[in-house]
Formats: C-alpha cells, sequence, structure tokens
C-alpha cells in the first residue's frame, strides 16, 4: 500500500514521493546489480543508471504488474548494456565449454579467493543463467514474474533456472571436492 | 544417470511448483535411486546457499548521489524551452566562418574600389592632360595654321590677299586692283575673313583671273579646280610658305616695285602656261593638278 501510494504520487509529480520511492527500492537494486555484475564499482554505476531510468520513466508504469518486477527489468536491462558495452557476452554453448576446463575455474578462483564459492559459482554463469537466479532468490520472483521481466518465454526461464541451479550444484561441487573455498 | 524428467522435478521441487501427485512420484524416485537422492542434496545447498546470499549495500546513498542529476533532469523542461535559444546562438556562430571567406573577399573588392578609383583618377588625368595638350596643340597649331594658310593664301594671291590679313594698312592700295578685277570674274566675297579656307580658295581665282583674262581657257580650267588649291596647298613644306611670305612682302612693295613684279609676274604667267601646256600633254583633264604647278611654280621660280 504504501510502495503503491509512492508510485501514484511519483507518477503526478510529486518529487518528495519520487525520492522516497527511489529510497525504498535502492538497495534492491544495488543488491542485483552487484551479483548480477559480480564488482562493486559496476554495481554502483548500474544502480545510479537504473535509478535515474525509473525516475524519468516513472510516468510509463503500469500497475499490471509488481513494482519491484518493473524495477528489476530495468535494473536488468542496465546490467544487459553494461555486459554489451564490456563485450563480455559469451554464449552459453561457449561458457560450458570453459566450464568444463576445470584448471580454468581453479585459476579463476584462486584469483578472487576473497569471493565466497557461490559468489564465485554465480560470477561463472553465463549472464541469462546469472539473472534468471538472480531474480529468482534475490527477488524472489516466481517463473513468470522472471519472464515477465527478462521478456523471456516462460519455459527458457525454466530451463536457464534449472540450467544454472545445475552448474552452480557442480561448480560447488568441485571447490569442495577440490578443497578450494 | 539421471533422467531428466527426474532432475525436473527435483528442481521443481526446490521452487515449490510440484503438485502433490508430482512429490508423490519424485519420493518413490528418489528412495529407489540413491544417484537421485545425491543431486537433491547438492541442489538444495546451492539454493540455500542462493537464498541466503549476503545483503550488500552501497557505500553511499545512490539517491543522494543522483538527486542533482535527478533535479536538472525535473527543471529539463524549462530549461529546454531555453537551450534551444542558446543552441541556435552556436548556429549563428557557425555562420559567422562562412563570413569570414565572405570578408576576405571584401578585401579585394575594397581594393578594386581603390584601383577603380587610382584608375579613373588615372583615366581623368590622362584625359586632362590629353585635353590640355590637344588645347595647347589646337591653340598653338591654330596659330600657325592661320599664319600657314595664310601664306598660301598669299602664294596663290600674292598681291591681294597677304596684304588684307597681315598688313591691314598697306593693302590698301594693291587690293583695289585686285579686287576690282575679280569683281569682273566673280562676285565679290562677302567676309574672306571669316572663312579662311574659302577666301584663299576664292582668292586664287582672282589672281588667276586677271591672266584669265588674256587666256580664257586657263581661266575657265582655274574656275573649275578652285575649291581644291587649299588642302594642297596645306601640304606644302613650311619652308616654301615661308618663302611665299618673303615673296609676299616683296609683293606688297611700293608701286614702283609693283610694275616690276607685274612684269615678272606677266613673265611667271608666260612661264606658266607653257609649262601648262606641257601638263597638260601629260595629264590631261586634270586642270587642278595645272593649276597647283602654276601655285607651285611660282614660288619655285622666285626662289
Amino acid at each position: 500500500m504504501r510502495e503503491a501510494e509512492l508510485v501514484r504520487r511519483a507518477q503526478s509529480g510529486d518529487h518528495d514521493a519520487m525520492v522516497e520511492l527511489l529510497r525504498s527500492i535502492e538497495h534492491s537494486v544495488y543488491r542485483s546489480a552487484y551479483y548480477i555484475l559480480g564488482n562493486e564499482q559496476d554495481a554502483l554505476d548500474a544502480s545510479q543508471e537504473a535509478l535515474i531510468r525509473i525516475y524519468r520513466k516513472i510516468d510509463t508504469y503500469q500497475e499490471k504488474a509488481k513494482f519491484s518486477t518493473w524495477v528489476q527489468r530495468i535494473v536488468s536491462n542496465v546490467c544487459m548494456d553494461k555486459f554489451r558495452a564490456k563485450k563480455e557476452t559469451v554464449s552459453i554453448e561457449e561458457h560450458e565449454m570453459t566450464l568444463m576446463d576445470r584448471q580454468n575455474v581453479e585459476d579463476e578462483i584462486l584469483a578472487s579467493s576473497m569471493a565466497s564459492d557461490i559468489q564465485r559459482a554465480i560470477a561463472k554463469l553465463p549472464h541469462q543463467y546469472r539473472m534468471v537466479v538472480l531474480l529468482r532468490y534475490l527477488q524472489d520472483l516466481s517463473y513468470q514474474e522472471i519472464a515477465d521481466t527478462l521478456e523471456l518465454p516462460l519455459n527458457t526461464v525454466k530451463s536457464y533456472l534449472f540450467r544454472a541451479r545445475q552448474q552452480l550444484q557442480e561448480l560447488l561441487h568441485d571447490y569442495q571436492k577440490g578443497g578450494i573455498g | 544417470m539421471l533422467r531428466e524428467a527426474d532432475m525436473e522435478l527435483l528442481q521443481r521441487d526446490l521452487d515449490n511448483d510440484l503438485s502433490w501427485e508430482e512429490k508423490e512420484r519424485l519420493q518413490a524416485l528418489l528412495s529407489s535411486n540413491p544417484d537421485l537422492q545425491l543431486m537433491q542434496e547438492r541442489l538444495r545447498r546451492v539454493s540455500m546457499q542462493l537464498a541466503e546470499l549476503p545483503p550488500v549495500t552501497p557505500p553511499y546513498s545512490l539517491v543522494d548521489a543522483i538527486l542533482p542529476q535527478l533535479e536538472k533532469a525535473s527543471v529539463k523542461p524549462a530549461a529546454a524551452a531555453v537551450k534551444p535559444m542558446r543552441e541556435e546562438l552556436p548556429v549563428l556562430e557557425w555562420k559567422q566562418p562562412e563570413k569570414k571567406p565572405f570578408r576576405r573577399k571584401q578585401l579585394p573588392v575594397w581594393l578594386a574600389r581603390v584601383g577603380t578609383g587610382i584608375a579613373a583618377a588615372c583615366l581623368l588625368l590622362g584625359i586632362f592632360v590629353m585635353a590640355k595638350g590637344v588645347i595647347d596643340r589646337t591653340g598653338t597649331g591654330s596659330r600657325p595654321v592661320p599664319v600657314e594658310e595664310k601664306p598660301a593664301v598669299v602664294e596663290t594671291e600674292p598681291q591681294p590677299s597677304a596684304p588684307a590679313q597681315e598688313q591691314p594698312d598697306k593693302p590698301d592700295v594693291p587690293q583695289q586692283p585686285d579686287n576690282k578685277q575679280p569683281a569682273k570674274g566673280q562676285p565679290a566675297q562677302p567676309n574672306p575673313p571669316a572663312n579662311k579656307k574659302q577666301a584663299p580658295a576664292a582668292k586664287p581665282q582672282k589672281l588667276n583671273s586677271p591672266p584669265a583674262v588674256a587666256t580664257t581657257p586657263a581661266n575657265e580650267k582655274g574656275k573649275a579646280a578652285t575649291p581644291a588649291r587649299p588642302a594642297i596647298i596645306d601640304d606644302r613644306p613650311i619652308r616654301e610658305k615661308d618663302d611665299d611670305k618673303d615673296n609676299k612682302k616683296e609683293k606688297n612693295n611700293p608701286d614702283p616695285e609693283k610694275k616690276r613684279e607685274a612684269g615678272g609676274d606677266r613673265k611667271n604667267e608666260k612661264e606658266n602656261k607653257g609649262k601648262d601646256d606641257d601638263k597638260k600633254g601629260n595629264d590631261k583633264g586634270n586642270g587642278r593638278d595645272n593649276e597647283k604647278g602654276n601655285g607651285d611654280g611660282r614660288g619655285r621660280d622666285r626662289n
């Protein structure tokens, strides 16, 4: 109720309501950006850009979907733009091939010893897998909400989520088996 | 080996997406398949780790950081109305470099104007100098021309014309006989000094007329050729004209000398007649040339 009221006031042009609304979603936006992008600096840039987009496009929000879902869509788009800017987009097959190379995985884990196993494993996921998993666990979105947020078919979302968890399980098993982390 | 359908049931169970029947079927599979149980355990651990991801917070307030931008964005509509005006100015400034070459083009225009002014001044000066020179020439030339023409007239009219113009006091005596004689052959000249050219043209006839009285054929030829004389007389060299002037002076001497000169004139006339007869054989029908020879012959004979 509180969030819906702030949204209406912000859409009507209430600057204070808009700022308050942004403050309410600030941490959530940053958390998603941080786990999606994998580092603090990129997360800060993406979060600020996402908040500015939310501020500018608040008029386009419709109550058909959850406000959190709409916000996460914007965050996901900003993060995808970041990925494209860095040209880090790698096809899923290529990413799976790299995961098959255990030596590369171990090297990557050793390079980022400060991160937890799960965080390292998440960082190894393809972007689409990563986003689906994070939306599922960080934002507690359903399959359909994830599909709406990422504008993907429902079965695709399920497939991405299942494959992501499977890869994470393999990665974590490998970390524990190798005594790393 | 795990089947894909069994793995899907495990995955969906993690998301609480299984129906009651699917859960019973999964329990039956797990009880009969230890590998499936192990996989279920690993996936649950992964899911728990994902659900327990540590909360991360930004080191500073993102909203406070973007508030200036948000305020600018809120001001944009008002500023947008002002910006176009400011943006038009640079557009106008872009036209300035286009004017620069135009200014550069103006420089030669100024130079061209100055050049044209100088050229016009030079032309005016040149015209002025030329005009002045022409005036001077005409002024100085006009003076000698009448002088030259006067002797020419004198050449043709040694006795009457020269005294009439140059020595108005003396000619009174000699002009009378001359004027009387031409009055018979030709009508009197209304204004001899007004048309100097006409005067010499008419006067030679007067000179020729006295002898023509004796010889009519020569006189008739002289009448027909009178208009061409002055032009031919002008072409003579100055020495001859000066000589003619001297002759005029001699002709203008007092009466006793006139008688002598009259005799000389008669002799010259006889000589001219002889020459005319000779020339007639050479130039038949050219009475003018014969008369020219008479005019020129006088001065030459005397010289």
